[in-house]
């Protein structure tokens, strides 16, 4: 019984980091595509924003809480507006997943774009 | 110990094994390996499918960005002046195929009719998507040198998942508030924005398929193409006043074959156009 039992113990030994590894590559898998995702998105909100008028993007206040996207409700995304030098508007987009509780974000867990925008 | 031959206790201890020990050990040794071929099957598996969910994720990323690299570089034919064959550049926005003017990075005098669209695999039984690129020769002279070019998107024909492809156009709204994209779009006006979603279906993993979406300004340097000039006024001279008689107006007469239902534009009409 107590060979068994070794024996038992041994194999779980030798199969556990295999085990780990498998299961690390799915989560890093998973965390991937949930970047590559909130890239293309916050591409997609980018574009929409600086498909808006100058004048209405400088008087804009864009909502500092952030606003799940209606396709993909685990995204949410934040816009901000700020004045550059010679008029030049900066826009940026983040979009983030996985928000922790009271909506903060995590560096590991969102992507930001930024650019700029002319009269 | 009497002599050289064991005592029976001895020798009892050193008896082989019993069949039920042989039968216990084997069942353990069976399970164990049952276990362990189970373990590793199973990882193989996963492993496989992950793979393939890698390889539909980058083949749909490359697509996105091939696809938005043209489209950023696309021009509105309303922006093309001085081309005689104008005839060879008719956009095409559908939900599943685009057709765009654009112009060639590495040959940037050639202008060129870009065309995304859904093709089948059949032998795999797979969909994937197509670019077609077809120049529009003018300016080389006499010489033809650019020749029709058809290749799969990122060059791979997937043979493990099918792509489906859903383009969508929209005007831009005011910021804050969504554009509202349409499936099609009026072939003579240029939308403001283009939304493209692409999602790949594993053949063997049906269940979880690979969505990723994104939009893209048509063109380099325009959000919206310039205003059509205002068309000069046909009232002649003071003394034929009385024949100015605009009964005939070709124009107006296309337009509504042309536009069929069109959305508020994002440039009103085009008629300068053939001008």
């Amino acid at each position: 019984m107590v060979e068994v039992l070794v024996a038992l113990a041994v194999f779980i030994i030798v199969l556990s980091p295999i085990y780990a590894r498998f299961h690390d590559a799915s989560r890093l898998g998973r965390m991937r595509f949930n970047a590559i995702q909130a890239r293309w998105l916050a591409h997609q909100e980018f574009e929409q924003l600086r498909a808006c008028s100058h004048d209405e993007l400088k008087n804009w206040q864009p909502s500092a809480e952030p606003s799940s996207l209606s396709s993909h409700v685990k995204f949410s995304y934040w816009h901000s507006v700020r004045q550059h030098q010679d008029g030049l508007l900066q826009l940026r987009v983040e979009v983030a997943w996985n928000l922790a509780r009271g909506g903060e974000i995590d560096p590991a867990h969102s992507i930001a774009i930024e650019g700029l925008k002319g009269p | 110990m009497i002599g050289d031959f064991p005592t029976p206790r001895l020798a009892r201890a050193r008896r082989a094994m019993t069949l039920v020990e042989l039968l216990v050990g084997m069942v353990v040794m069976l399970t164990i390996l049952g276990l362990a071929f189970g373990i590793s099957t199973e990882t193989s598996r996963a492993t496989r499918k992950i793979t393939r969910r890698q390889h539909a994720m980058d083949y749909c990323q490359r697509a996105l960005t091939q696809i938005t690299e043209h489209l950023g570089s696309a021009v509105a034919p309303q922006q093309l002046t001085g081309l005689a064959n104008r005839d060879a550049i008719k956009p095409r926005f559908e939900s599943d195929t685009i057709s765009v003017p654009t112009y060639n990075h590495r040959l940037s005098e050639f202008l060129r009719m870009t065309t995304f669209s859904v093709e089948e695999n059949k032998e795999a039984e797979v969909s994937y998507l197509q670019l077609s690129v077809d120049p529009v020769v003018e300016t080389v002279g006499s010489q033809s040198v650019a020749q029709k070019v058809v290749e799969s998107v990122t060059g791979i024909t997937p043979d493990e998942f099918s792509v489906v492809v859903a383009f969508g156009y929209a005007e831009a709204a005011s910021p804050g508030h969504p554009p509202r994209y349409q499936d099609s779009w009026p072939a003579d006006q240029w939308p403001d924005l283009i939304q493209v979603k692409l999602m790949a279906t594993l053949k063997q993993d049906s269940a979880q398929p690979i969505e990723l979406q994104t939009a893209v300004i048509p063109g380099v340097l325009l959000g919206r193409a310039p205003e059509p000039a205002p068309e000069p006024e046909l009232v002649p001279a003071p003394e034929q006043a009385p024949a100015a008689n605009p009964a005939p107006n070709p124009p107006a007469a296309q337009t509504p074959a042309d536009q069929p239902s069109a959305p508020a534009a994002p440039q009103d009409q085009t008629p300068g156009e053939g001008a």
